[in-house]
């Protein structure tokens, strides 16, 4: 089960990731990659949404404001110094609601899927780290020398133990 | 709500050009949209855009809107509710709605067609899939 999802997640997300903002994405099989640049970023966005179904849960995707500002200036053709942290901010959140909305079309197919409306915050100065341990899955990309983390919790989990990816304060 | 209007547009000349809405609550993605339908060669005239459906209904019934594009998953009223809304209103109960929307479910695309939409288009979307469904529907408005 973990790895059909995995799967899928890994699917969609290269897809949204290469229509709309024109990127590709490669899996680090290994986890992060010496020499991605964002493993530490000096800021970061966070977008998360709920889901609610046959699974339950939420969906997290962490990215680094540069790459996070490269796909806004691809999404909408813009200017280095015409990207805003307002659109960066709500095409995170967008990011977050294509995946998540893709992901359980395309793994649940039967079951229709209440998304809540997605959350973003830009952090600083913190490594992105933690993931879906037990009650989920994390999946790390490589997107243009940046990473991408992609997080799906699950409640109830699909173990017994508690995930450790942390919700918004 | 926000009224654009697209430059050199909007003149019912030699070619029709049609009133759009945009209703999503991601301003960002109602930039690409309006520009995905522009660059497909879809003929804007006047472009509305709406961050809900709230919203969208409020434009629909004070301005000509020749076709809706809109998403699901939406605060103050979803998609699903404004098509609900939109079905009681006898006048504008005809009024062409596309979703634009990253839902693909089955069930919930009949209900959506079920109140009234014209097609469905799922996010990620290519240019030419918008210009080609919105082509089609306009064409059959006048058939």
């Amino acid at each position: 089960m973990t790895e059909d999802i995995r799967k899928a997640a890994i699917a969609v997300t290269a897809k949204i990731f290469e229509t709309m903002f024109f990127i590709p994405l490669e899996v680090e099989e290994e986890g992060p990659q010496e020499g991605v640049s964002s493993t530490t970023a000096s800021m970061f966005y966070k977008g998360e949404i709920g889901f609610q179904g046959t699974y339950s849960g939420k969906l997290v995707l962490l990215l680094s404001d540069e790459l996070a500002r490269t796909m806004v200036m691809n999404f909408l053709g813009l200017e280095e110094d015409e990207v805003t942290k307002e659109q960066v901010t709500d095409m995170v959140g967008e990011l977050c609601n294509m995946t998540c909305g893709n992901l359980f079309s395309e793994f649940d197919k039967k079951t229709p899927y209440v998304l809540t409306i997605p959350k973003t915050k830009l952090f600083a100065s913190q490594r992105m780290d933690g993931g879906a341990q037990d009650s989920g899955l994390t999946v790390d990309f490589e997107a243009e020398g940046h990473r991408v983390k992609l997080a799906l919790e699950f409640d109830p989990p699909f173990g017994s133990k508690s995930s450790c990816i942390g919700s918004f304060q | 709500m926000k009224k654009r209007t697209v430059p050199g547009s909007g003149q019912r000349g030699d070619t029709m050009a049609y009133n759009l809405l945009i209703v999503d609550d991601s301003q960002t993605m109602r930039k690409v949209i309006r520009k995905t339908v522009m660059i497909s060669g879809f003929d804007i005239g006047d472009c509305w855009e709406a961050g809900n459906g709230r919203e969208a209904l409020e434009v629909i019934r004070t301005h000509w809107v020749d076709v809706v594009l809109t998403d699901l998953n939406m605060p103050v009223m979803n998609g699903m509710e404004m098509l609900r809304e939109l079905k009681r209103d006898d006048i504008h109960q005809r009024t062409p709605v596309v979703l634009i929307t990253t839902e693909g479910n089955e069930k919930r695309l009949e209900e959506a067609y079920g109140l009234g939409i014209r097609g469905y288009i799922q996010k990620p979307f290519h240019a030419e899939v918008i210009r080609d469904l919105l082509t089609r529907i306009m064409e059959g408005q006048h058939d």
